[in-house]
Protein backbone atom coordinates (compact mmCIF):
# COMPACT_ATOMS: atom_id res chain seq x y z
CA UNK A 1 0.00 0.00 0.00
CA UNK A 2 1.53 3.70 -1.12
CA UNK A 3 2.81 5.99 2.10
CA UNK A 4 0.44 8.87 2.73
CA UNK A 5 2.52 11.70 1.97
CA UNK A 6 0.84 14.77 4.32
CA UNK A 7 3.74 17.22 1.25
CA UNK A 8 1.33 16.00 -0.88
CA UNK A 9 -1.81 15.79 0.53
CA UNK A 10 -1.39 20.09 1.26
CA UNK A 11 0.23 21.07 -2.25
CA UNK A 12 -2.84 19.21 -3.50
CA UNK A 13 -5.04 21.21 -1.21
CA UNK A 14 -2.92 24.75 -1.74
CA UNK A 15 -4.20 23.67 -6.00
CA UNK A 16 -7.39 23.65 -5.12
CA UNK A 17 -7.52 26.67 -2.86
CA UNK A 18 -5.84 28.39 -6.04
CA UNK A 19 -8.07 27.59 -8.00
CA UNK A 20 -11.21 28.86 -6.06
CA UNK A 21 -9.75 31.81 -5.41
CA UNK A 22 -8.58 32.62 -8.53
CA UNK A 23 -12.32 31.50 -9.96
CA UNK A 24 -13.38 34.37 -7.16
CA UNK A 25 -11.16 36.92 -7.73
CA UNK A 26 -11.37 36.96 -11.30
CA UNK A 27 -15.05 36.97 -11.50
CA UNK A 28 -17.12 37.42 -8.36
CA UNK A 29 -14.87 40.09 -6.64
CA UNK A 30 -15.70 43.60 -7.49
CA UNK A 31 -13.77 45.75 -9.85
CA UNK A 32 -11.71 48.61 -8.10
CA UNK A 33 -12.56 52.08 -8.32
CA UNK A 34 -10.05 53.63 -10.33
CA UNK A 35 -8.25 50.58 -11.74
CA UNK A 36 -10.77 48.73 -12.77
CA UNK A 37 -10.06 45.41 -13.89
CA UNK A 38 -6.40 45.40 -13.58
CA UNK A 39 -6.42 45.09 -10.08
CA UNK A 40 -7.45 41.73 -9.88
CA UNK A 41 -3.80 40.54 -10.17
CA UNK A 42 -3.72 41.64 -6.76
CA UNK A 43 -5.14 38.32 -5.61
CA UNK A 44 -1.96 36.16 -7.09
CA UNK A 45 0.63 39.57 -6.41
CA UNK A 46 0.15 40.10 -3.26
CA UNK A 47 -0.28 36.53 -2.05
CA UNK A 48 2.83 35.42 -3.63
CA UNK A 49 4.58 38.81 -1.67
CA UNK A 50 3.46 37.67 1.64
CA UNK A 51 4.63 34.20 1.42
CA UNK A 52 8.15 34.97 -0.34
CA UNK A 53 8.78 36.80 2.19
CA UNK A 54 7.29 34.34 4.67
CA UNK A 55 9.63 31.04 3.34
CA UNK A 56 12.98 33.41 3.02
CA UNK A 57 12.05 34.23 7.12
CA UNK A 58 11.28 30.46 7.77
CA UNK A 59 14.68 30.29 5.59
CA UNK A 60 16.19 32.17 7.95
CA UNK A 61 14.85 30.08 11.14
CA UNK A 62 16.41 27.30 9.77
CA UNK A 63 19.95 28.57 8.52
CA UNK A 64 19.94 29.35 12.42
CA UNK A 65 19.11 25.96 13.18
CA UNK A 66 21.58 24.21 10.43
CA UNK A 67 24.30 26.54 12.21
CA UNK A 68 23.19 25.88 15.58
CA UNK A 69 22.89 21.85 15.44
CA UNK A 70 25.17 20.96 12.37
CA UNK A 71 22.37 18.82 11.67
CA UNK A 72 21.69 17.97 7.68
CA UNK A 73 17.92 18.03 8.20
CA UNK A 74 18.07 21.55 8.56
CA UNK A 75 20.22 23.22 6.07
CA UNK A 76 17.86 20.91 3.54
CA UNK A 77 14.91 22.71 4.44
CA UNK A 78 16.93 26.03 4.54
CA UNK A 79 18.02 25.39 0.86
CA UNK A 80 14.04 24.31 0.08
CA UNK A 81 12.93 27.64 1.32
CA UNK A 82 15.71 29.85 -0.01
CA UNK A 83 14.94 27.79 -3.42
CA UNK A 84 10.97 28.18 -3.05
CA UNK A 85 11.84 32.19 -1.76
CA UNK A 86 13.79 32.99 -5.43
CA UNK A 87 11.31 31.53 -7.50
CA UNK A 88 8.14 33.11 -5.67
CA UNK A 89 10.45 36.37 -5.32
CA UNK A 90 10.98 35.91 -9.15
CA UNK A 91 7.36 35.86 -10.30
CA UNK A 92 6.32 38.79 -7.68
CA UNK A 93 8.28 40.63 -9.85
CA UNK A 94 7.05 39.89 -12.89
CA UNK A 95 3.71 40.15 -11.65
CA UNK A 96 4.56 43.70 -10.37
CA UNK A 97 5.75 44.56 -14.10
CA UNK A 98 2.72 43.42 -15.62
CA UNK A 99 0.51 45.15 -12.97
CA UNK A 100 3.06 48.41 -13.23
CA UNK A 101 2.50 48.34 -17.22
CA UNK A 102 -1.06 50.22 -17.36
CA UNK A 103 -1.31 51.38 -13.51
CA UNK A 104 1.93 53.80 -13.65
CA UNK A 105 2.69 53.50 -17.67
CA UNK A 106 6.06 52.09 -16.85
CA UNK A 107 7.13 48.36 -16.66
CA UNK A 108 9.84 48.84 -14.04
CA UNK A 109 11.03 52.18 -11.66
CA UNK A 110 14.28 52.16 -9.66
CA UNK A 111 12.12 52.89 -6.59
CA UNK A 112 12.85 51.85 -3.14
CA UNK A 113 10.10 49.04 -3.17
CA UNK A 114 11.00 47.25 -6.46
CA UNK A 115 14.71 47.85 -5.91
CA UNK A 116 15.35 45.95 -2.12
CA UNK A 117 12.89 43.06 -3.82
CA UNK A 118 15.62 42.98 -6.82
CA UNK A 119 18.25 42.80 -4.42
CA UNK A 120 16.78 40.28 -2.65
CA UNK A 121 16.09 38.15 -5.32
CA UNK A 122 19.35 38.35 -7.08
CA UNK A 123 20.95 38.15 -3.48
CA UNK A 124 19.44 34.46 -2.68
CA UNK A 125 19.89 32.89 -5.94
CA UNK A 126 23.45 34.10 -5.58
CA UNK A 127 23.87 32.11 -2.32
CA UNK A 128 21.96 29.17 -3.98
CA UNK A 129 24.93 29.47 -7.21
CA UNK A 130 28.15 29.90 -4.68
CA UNK A 131 26.53 27.17 -3.11
CA UNK A 132 26.73 24.56 -5.87
CA UNK A 133 30.58 25.36 -5.56
CA UNK A 134 30.87 24.24 -2.57
CA UNK A 135 31.77 20.52 -2.41
CA UNK A 136 31.99 19.37 1.18
CA UNK A 137 28.29 18.90 2.88
CA UNK A 138 29.34 20.29 5.78
CA UNK A 139 31.35 23.32 4.89
CA UNK A 140 28.01 24.36 2.62
CA UNK A 141 26.03 23.86 4.70
CA UNK A 142 27.46 26.10 7.36
CA UNK A 143 28.55 29.20 4.77
CA UNK A 144 25.54 29.06 3.08
CA UNK A 145 23.66 29.14 6.53
CA UNK A 146 25.61 32.30 7.14
CA UNK A 147 24.90 34.29 4.03
CA UNK A 148 21.03 33.23 4.31
CA UNK A 149 21.27 35.14 7.87
CA UNK A 150 23.45 38.01 6.44
CA UNK A 151 21.56 38.07 3.60
CA UNK A 152 18.00 38.09 5.71
CA UNK A 153 18.41 42.19 6.52
CA UNK A 154 16.85 42.78 2.75
CA UNK A 155 13.87 40.79 4.02
CA UNK A 156 12.12 43.17 6.36
CA UNK A 157 13.33 46.16 4.24
CA UNK A 158 11.11 45.12 1.48
CA UNK A 159 8.26 44.98 3.49
CA UNK A 160 8.70 48.29 5.69
CA UNK A 161 10.63 50.37 3.13
CA UNK A 162 7.45 51.91 1.97
CA UNK A 163 6.01 53.13 4.99
CA UNK A 164 9.70 54.53 5.64
CA UNK A 165 10.74 56.26 2.28
CA UNK A 166 8.80 57.85 -0.34
CA UNK A 167 7.49 55.03 -2.82
CA UNK A 168 5.95 55.17 -5.95
CA UNK A 169 4.64 51.56 -5.07
CA UNK A 170 1.41 51.39 -2.45
CA UNK A 171 1.68 51.04 1.25
CA UNK A 172 0.39 48.13 2.35
CA UNK A 173 -3.43 47.53 2.52
CA UNK A 174 -5.56 46.07 5.63
CA UNK A 175 -8.88 45.00 5.92
CA UNK A 176 -10.43 48.25 6.69
CA UNK A 177 -8.72 50.10 3.71
CA UNK A 178 -10.04 46.52 0.88
CA UNK A 179 -13.71 46.21 0.59
CA UNK A 180 -15.04 42.99 2.30
CA UNK A 181 -15.59 41.37 -0.98
CA UNK A 182 -11.86 41.82 -2.30
CA UNK A 183 -10.71 39.92 1.21
CA UNK A 184 -12.14 36.42 0.59
CA UNK A 185 -10.07 35.58 -2.57
CA UNK A 186 -7.52 37.30 -1.09
CA UNK A 187 -7.14 35.28 1.88
CA UNK A 188 -7.89 31.95 0.05
CA UNK A 189 -5.20 32.58 -2.74
CA UNK A 190 -2.18 33.47 0.39
CA UNK A 191 -3.53 30.08 2.25
CA UNK A 192 -3.21 28.28 -1.14
CA UNK A 193 0.11 29.88 -2.27
CA UNK A 194 1.28 29.40 1.70
CA UNK A 195 0.63 25.31 0.88
CA UNK A 196 2.22 25.33 -2.48
CA UNK A 197 4.96 27.11 -0.75
CA UNK A 198 4.92 24.30 2.00
CA UNK A 199 5.14 21.84 -0.75
CA UNK A 200 7.64 23.57 -2.36
CA UNK A 201 10.29 23.53 0.17
CA UNK A 202 9.20 19.89 1.68
CA UNK A 203 10.13 18.51 -2.16
CA UNK A 204 13.48 20.74 -2.62
CA UNK A 205 13.90 19.57 1.04
CA UNK A 206 13.81 15.48 0.00
CA UNK A 207 16.16 16.69 -2.86
CA UNK A 208 18.59 18.27 -0.84
CA UNK A 209 19.14 15.19 1.38
CA UNK A 210 18.59 12.48 -1.41
CA UNK A 211 21.35 14.33 -2.84
CA UNK A 212 23.88 14.25 0.04
CA UNK A 213 22.90 10.75 0.68
CA UNK A 214 24.26 10.39 -2.94
CA UNK A 215 27.43 12.03 -2.06
CA UNK A 216 28.18 10.13 0.88
CA UNK A 217 28.20 6.92 -1.04
CA UNK A 218 29.40 7.63 -4.09
CA UNK A 219 33.12 7.02 -4.72
CA UNK A 220 35.73 9.64 -3.98
CA UNK A 221 36.85 11.78 -7.10
CA UNK A 222 39.51 10.72 -9.42
CA UNK A 223 42.45 13.12 -8.02
CA UNK A 224 41.67 11.39 -4.32
CA UNK A 225 41.34 7.62 -5.51
CA UNK A 226 45.07 7.94 -7.49
CA UNK A 227 46.55 9.04 -4.19
CA UNK A 228 44.37 6.29 -1.77
CA UNK A 229 45.99 4.24 -4.59
CA UNK A 230 49.61 5.82 -4.15
CA UNK A 231 49.23 5.03 -0.46
CA UNK A 232 47.88 2.13 -0.42
CA UNK A 233 48.95 0.55 -3.10
CA UNK B 1 -9.20 69.99 -7.71
CA UNK B 2 -7.51 70.15 -4.01
CA UNK B 3 -4.51 68.74 -3.65
CA UNK B 4 -5.38 65.69 -1.95
CA UNK B 5 -7.89 64.86 -4.44
CA UNK B 6 -8.15 61.20 -6.14
CA UNK B 7 -8.31 61.97 -10.15
CA UNK B 8 -10.96 61.19 -11.76
CA UNK B 9 -11.69 57.99 -14.21
CA UNK B 10 -11.04 54.23 -14.24
CA UNK B 11 -8.11 52.40 -16.46
CA UNK B 12 -10.38 50.73 -19.07
CA UNK B 13 -9.90 47.22 -20.10
CA UNK B 14 -6.86 45.73 -19.05
CA UNK B 15 -7.74 41.92 -18.78
CA UNK B 16 -5.30 41.05 -20.92
CA UNK B 17 -2.79 42.00 -18.43
CA UNK B 18 -4.64 40.40 -15.67
CA UNK B 19 -4.58 37.45 -17.79
CA UNK B 20 -1.10 37.85 -18.65
CA UNK B 21 -0.21 37.71 -14.51
CA UNK B 22 -2.54 34.56 -13.90
CA UNK B 23 -1.06 32.84 -17.17
CA UNK B 24 2.66 33.43 -15.61
CA UNK B 25 1.76 32.51 -12.15
CA UNK B 26 0.78 29.16 -13.32
CA UNK B 27 3.46 28.81 -15.79
CA UNK B 28 6.19 29.39 -12.94
CA UNK B 29 4.51 27.27 -10.49
CA UNK B 30 4.15 24.25 -12.33
CA UNK B 31 7.58 24.57 -14.33
CA UNK B 32 9.34 24.73 -10.36
CA UNK B 33 6.71 22.19 -9.36
CA UNK B 34 8.01 19.45 -12.64
CA UNK B 35 11.70 20.56 -11.87
CA UNK B 36 11.51 19.65 -8.74
CA UNK B 37 9.99 16.16 -9.26
CA UNK B 38 12.32 15.46 -12.17
CA UNK B 39 15.78 16.48 -10.09
CA UNK B 40 13.90 14.11 -7.90
CA UNK B 41 13.59 11.56 -9.94
CA UNK B 42 17.20 11.39 -11.25
CA UNK B 43 19.04 11.45 -7.97
CA UNK B 44 17.46 9.20 -6.15
CA UNK B 45 17.15 6.81 -9.09
CA UNK B 46 13.71 4.98 -8.27
CA UNK B 47 14.76 5.01 -4.75
CA UNK B 48 12.35 7.04 -2.34
CA UNK B 49 14.00 9.33 0.04
CA UNK B 50 13.49 9.35 3.40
Amino acid sequence: MKRFRWDAAVGLLGLALLLVGSYLGLFEAPAERHMGDVQRIMYVHVPTAWNAMLVLTAAFIFAIASVWTGKPKWDAVMTGATEAGVVMGALLIAQGMIWARPTWGIWWDWDVRLTTTLIMVILYAGILVLRSFVEDSDRRATWSAVAVIIGYVDVPLVYFCVRWWRSLHQIQSTPETVSSAMIVPLRINSFAILFIAIWFVAQRARLELARRRAEEVAPPPRRDRRQAEETNP
Amino acid sequence: MSEMAMPEGVIAGGWSYVLSAYGITAVVFIGYAWSLLRRRAAVSDGEEPK
